[in-house]
């Protein structure tokens, strides 16, 4: 034990021990959320929180494309690979990846470079080059900030994945949302602060997008996009047309039960360790308010998840009315996820993954990418006309990414192998500048020669977006002060592209 | 006498302090040399190349270091208070009492008593007769004997196995982008409930956990154990690959990179399981706090260097006193009575034994100087007793370190098992930190009261049933006022709100043991994970529900896998599973309300329940709620007969006129629902 204990205990004042229990022996449900210095109320842990300076942005939507969708065949457009085509990868490049941790990018695919299948040409006043593939994206390139020069850790689908959505290739870390909610808690009061919106989601599941070691009250929640939008939202019929009357018998009895456990009197506590106690005991009154809460829900979760009430040429914006239903799916998704934000809520996951395979060609690159470009890029860019539109794009930053890309390398019959040495994300509205891009890999596209980015520092630059810095926003986890962008230190934001 | 044990220099293990009769001159010398500064050229062996790690004051002093001693009890306590008759578990409590607590308050009744035990031992709740016989049973020992009914009980071990299994982070699944599903994972399952209540002494439970194929090792190589026991010591092993496992790291040449996380998650996992070390702290550099290198992380991580998924190898799992007599015990794998088990074993390749480097910043790709198997330096000895067992099949590296661990002189291991008990019993830990016994981690409420549980739990034997006894006899847990305090409301774990719920309306399926049990899953929850999608024909990557007569079981039973997780327990904070969860932590939150309120099976076992108290003597019949509502039956006898069968006590006037009141327009089911959704029902009294 320690001396300092051991020698003052008998002379410990009373107060002292129950101050220390206060922290201890009495804490509850709640109160792994009672953090005093994050300033996040037990009761109401989604309460809006300031940001640690001014934002830029209040709220994000994160379009994951899951599976890996070639940067060389839609936004990093490489003109040597067509002089390339067919003949073995250039012993310079070859080298220069082979002195890195990226050596393994190669293992699993042909020597021969592949050309891109697509045709590329420059689009807005940016004149940025974008593929056949994303042709209506294509018109938004003046609002969009690319990233050319990301790099992940893993060549492998889940841990890659883990890296982008929780900073570290090892499940059991926190998510983006988690630690968005965690950092800031939600501007809607009936809605979940950290929605998702899936049809088939990443590879590596559910460890993608947890809570973590997060407190559970930043736990995502999965929306769909036809209604009713929330797993349970509402009874089978014959418990639903008394419902009202039920929450107010339950409201009565659990109202009973809670006054026969008022010991202590909350409005004039005697010392630190009751008022901590009177905290306690309002786990019962929280679960009360749940209830209310939930029962609010239940209408605000149907009108926002009610597509229908958008006008038909919002439908049509989005392409909702589109013959193939992969498309509307998305759509869908997209629209969902300004709704949601537009009533407040803080962080929106899509994922577009319509299948097992997503964007993951490692065969027939042309066959692959066709189709999910097709069903997605519509609803890409409605939602960021709309939000443009709306003037909430401002507010609102938008993430279009995956965990890595794919290789100029040939696999099997015109695939293409992983690539996390070099890969393109983009970002749009909310902090970051428009119209232009950062960094680049090599003149094959294999990979960042210039700039290179981690995605801790990716991460970074959405915490500073909405005005969180990046090195207070942390929990302690045994003994560690766990943070998003990795406990080293070492994540910086991407300055240049901030507003 | 106020006497203080000087700070123990690195030199010197405090277990050697404990072992021998350490004189005060002893301790002066050695307090004497720690003041000198740490001179160590007459005191480091002339074989160590590099002089231990010196580390400043602070460090050491960590109370978790020192020893556990039973004089800091006597001195904390026997001077201090006034009433020197009454044992060391019961004195905290006049600390643990909040100044303002009124004790003119109505106390806890017996009978919510009786439901707060039930609770906390078996993770059910008592039923309305077992309470009726309790409050009757007048006799001093009635108490007694309710905790000694719940100790016996199966159920028991089902409940306590939970809260290892949050610990070891079981899951029955690999994990990463393809989240196998590992068949025979329950077998481990089912050894930890096994455990808990056959009272395996905790001791043998961590040695067979880390090392029982160090000692089965024979039951190995001849492909059956002879014994149940044998059995057991293999299957405990399972704690050994219950980790992540990146089986697809190889298609992309990161093979390397998945070995050494399975190295990583087990060095880890063990520290903080075991020894509330947070070893995940010096992966990359010295430890920020406490005293810990890099290297002492690596020389752990040391003793796990030669053990390997051994997929390979098959083991009958039916023990040879289990088998009938005769006939049964050729060895040739051809008796069809026999059960040959694969893909679960995990052990030592003796021929393939990784040089552990000490990696820089944690990377695998920049190994540093290579080191042995050690223990932390800090405590003065580094040569592991290494022998390999006689069988030759390990090295007996982990059998060195559970042999250290087991130590009663090792100055965390019981501590920090018998603090996991006391915070099963009441919530929270004399540590509230119970993966963190260092620096940054809370610091006892009293390690006075954590070392002499420690202590006894050694002296008796490392019995869990003995030491859960002990706390709940002890008057800090039965004190009434402290249980009816707001401060120990606890709302119910994910799995008790399941299991509650379904056993209060008469469904709950009381199966024990057995392979896990898949539930019905919305299909886009499985979409959602497109590895399900990828169903394959060994069976390892889909979703398979099992039939609904097996849906209904405990929710220790359901198939935990790391990347689908179960959205109804999901909303009650499961905790994430690919980590060590030290502790439970809970929201409170509106989806929760939703999941009691619509869910179609809570609704569905409202309606069983209406049903059995309107109609019990006929079978469930196509009623209408209109017509039960019509019924004349007597309504508040149906209000007392759902209020015994759901809180398990009667109602009050007051409740009973409400509830008449409600049945005048709605049904018996709907109030059976409302009692399911009440905060009586989701906290522990």
């Amino acid at each position: 034990m320690s001396p300092e204990l051991s020698s003052h205990i008998p002379f410990l004042q009373r107060r002292n021990f129950l101050r220390s229990l206060g922290a201890g022996f009495g804490a509850l449900a709640c109160d792994a959320m009672a953090r005093p210095n994050e300033g996040i109320d037990p009761l109401l842990p989604m309460k809006a929180r300031s940001p640690h300076f001014q934002a830029k942005a209040k709220s994000v939507i994160f379009l994951f494309m899951v599976g890996g969708p070639s940067q060389i065949d839609t936004f990093d457009h490489k003109p040597l690979l067509e002089k390339l085509d067919g003949k073995p990868v250039p012993e310079s490049f070859r080298r220069a990846l082979e002195g890195t941790k990226h050596a393994n990018v190669f293992h699993g695919c042909d020597d021969h470079v592949m050309k891109s299948p697509f045709t590329f040409r420059q689009y807005g006043q940016s004149g940025m080059w974008v593929s056949e593939l994303m042709p209506k994206t294509a018109e938004w390139v003046d609002e969009l900030c690319f990233v050319h020069s990301m790099q992940a850790d893993s060549n492998n689908h889940a841990p890659a994945s883990y890296q982008m959505h929780t900073g570290d290739i090892r499940a059991g870390k926190a998510s983006l949302g988690s630690w968005v909610t965690y950092g800031l808690g939600s501007e809607s009061e009936d809605l979940p602060g950290y929605v998702v919106l899936f049809d088939a989601g990443p590879l590596g599941g559910a460890a993608n997008y947890t809570n973590g070691f997060l407190p559970p009250a930043f736990q995502p929640t999965r929306f769909r996009s036809t209604l009713p939008p929330l797993f349970h939202l509402h009874p089978p019929t014959e418990f639903a047309q008394g419902q009202r009357q039920s929450l107010d018998l339950l409201s009565k009895l659990n109202g009973l039960h809670r006054s026969q456990r008022s010991l202590y009197n909350t409005d004039s506590p005697r010392d630190e360790a009751d008022s901590h106690r009177a905290g306690q005991g309002s786990a019962l009154e929280a679960r009360i308010a749940s209830y209310e809460l939930a029962y609010r829900m239940q209408s605000s979760a149907m009108k926002v998840g009610d597509l229908d009430q958008e006008p038909a040429h919002i439908h049509s914006l989005y392409g909702l009315n589109d013959p193939e239903s992969r498309t509307q799916s998305f759509s869908r998704k997209c629209l969902m996820a300004r709704r949601l934000v537009e009533s407040g809520v803080r962080f929106v996951q899509v994922y577009d993954m319509p299948d097992k395979d997503g964007w993951d060609a490692h065969a027939k690159l042309e066959e692959n990418h066709r189709p999910r470009a097709r069903w997605t890029d519509q609803g890409v860019a409605g939602l960021l006309h709309d939000l443009k539109q709306r003037g909430l794009l401002e507010s609102t930053l938008v993430i279009w990414a995956s965990e890595f890309g794919r290789t100029p390398m040939k696999q099997g019959e015109l695939g293409r192998q992983h690539n996390a040495a070099g890969f393109t994300i983009w970002m749009a509205g909310g902090g970051v500048r428009a119209g232009i891009r950062l960094g680049a890999t090599d003149e094959i596209g294999l990979m960042a020669i210039e700039r290179p980015i981690q995605f801790r520092d990716l991460h970074a630059t959405i915490l500073s977006c909405l005005g969180l810095d990046y090195e207070r926003l942390s929990f302690e986890v045994s003994g560690r002060d766990e943070r998003l962008t990795g406990v080293a230190g070492s994540a910086k934001a991407l300055t240049e592209i901030l507003l | 006498m106020n006497l203080r044990l000087p700070l123990i220099p690195h030199q010197v293990h405090p277990m050697a302090i404990i072992a021998s009769i350490v004189s005060l001159v002893t301790l002066l010398v050695l307090a004497a040399q720690n003041a000198i500064g740490n001179d160590d050229s007459s005191t480091t062996p002339p074989d160590t190349q590099k002089a231990p790690k010196t580390w400043d004051p602070e460090r050491l002093e960590l109370w978790s270091l020192q020893p556990i001693s039973p004089a800091t009890v006597k001195l904390a306590f026997s001077d201090a208070t006034a009433q020197p008759t009454r044992s060391p578990t019961d004195e905290p409590i006049d600390l643990l009492l909040p100044s303002s607590l009124n004790a003119s308050t109505a106390p806890i009744s017996k009978g919510e008593f009786l439901q707060r035990l039930t609770l906390d031992l078996v993770g059910l709740r008592a039923s309305y007769e077992e309470i009726e016989q309790f409050e009757n049973d007048r006799s001093p020992q009635a108490y007694e004997r309710q905790v000694d009914r719940l100790l016996q009980d199966p159920r028991f071990g089902e409940h306590w196995a939970r809260m290892w299994l949050d610990v070891v982070r079981y899951s029955d699944s690999n994990g990463f982008d393809w989240d196998e599903f590992r068949k025979e994972a329950w077998r481990y399952r089912d050894f930890v409930v096994r455990s808990f209540n056959d009272d395996l002494p905790y001791d043998s439970f961590l040695l067979w956990q880390l090392a029982g194929d160090e000692i089965a090792g024979e039951a190995i190589a001849r492909g059956y154990p002879k014994s149940t026991q044998e059995l057991d010591q293999v299957l405990a092993t399972g704690y050994l690959r219950l980790g992540p496992y990146d089986n697809a790291a190889k298609l992309f040449n990161e093979q390397d990179r998945a070995r050494v996380e399975v190295l990583t998650d087990l060095t880890e996992t063990t520290g903080a399981a075991f020894l509330g070390l947070t070893l995940s702290c010096c992966r990359c550099h010295d430890h920020k706090t406490d005293p810990l290198s890099q290297e002492d992380h690596y020389r752990f991580r040391a003793f796990f260097a030669a053990t390997n998924f051994l997929d390979d190898l098959s083991i009958d799992i039916v023990s040879q006193d289990a088998r009938p007599e005769g006939g049964s015990n050729n060895t040739d794998g051809e008796d069809a009575a026999r059960l040959k088990i694969k893909g679960f074993v995990m052990s030592d390749r003796i021929d393939q034994i990784d040089t552990i480097h000490v990696l820089k910043q944690g990377d695998h790709r920049a190994p540093m100087q290579a080191v042995e198997p050690a223990f932390p330096e800090v405590l003065g000895i580094s040569e592991p007793d290494q022998v390999p067992p006689m069988h030759g099949k390990t090295t007996g590296r982990r059998l060195a370190l559970a042999n250290w661990m087991t130590d009663p002189a090792n100055p965390w291991t019981a501590r920090v098992y018998v603090n996991r008990i006391w915070q099963q019993l009441f919530g929270v830990g004399i540590v509230s930190t119970p993966n963190d016994f260092g620096i940054t981690g809370s610091k006892p409420v009293s390690v006075a009261l954590l070392d002499h549980l420690a202590l006894e739990l050694i002296e008796h034997s490392w019995s869990t049933k003995w030491m859960v006894r002990k706390i709940v006899m002890s008057e800090a847990y039965r004190n009434q006022h402290l249980a009816r305090s707001n401060a120990n409301i606890r709302r119910l774990s994910a799995e008790q709100m399941r299991d509650v719920l379904l056993q209060v309306t008469g469904e709950l399926n009381q199966r024990l043991g057995g392979p896990p049990v898949w539930p019905e899953v919305e299909p886009e929850v499985l979409q959602a994970n497109p590895a399900v999608l990828d169903d394959n024909e060994t069976k390892t990557k889909g979703w398979y529900p099992s039939p609904s007569s097996e849906q209904t079981v405990r929710s220790l039973y359901f198939v935990q896998k790391r990347t689908v997780r179960i959205p109804w327990m999901e909303t009650f904070d499961l905790p994430e599973n690919t980590v060590s969860c030290g502790r439970r932590e809970g929201s409170i939150v509106p989806p929760q309300a939703l999941a009691v309120m619509n869910s179609e099976w809570v609704t569905r076992s409202a309606q069983g329940v209406a049903d059995r108290i309107t109609k019990p003597k006929h079978e469930p019949d196509q009623e209408s709620i209109a017509d039960q509502r019509a019924s004349t039956a007597s309504e508040a006898s149906r209000v007392r007969e759902l209020y015994r069968q759901i809180l398990s006590r009667n109602p009050t006037e007051q409740e009973t006129t409400w509830c008449i009141e409600y049945l005048q327009c709605r049904s018996c089911a709907e109030l059976a629902l409302v009692l399911l959704n009440t905060n009586e029902l989701a906290f522990i009294p």
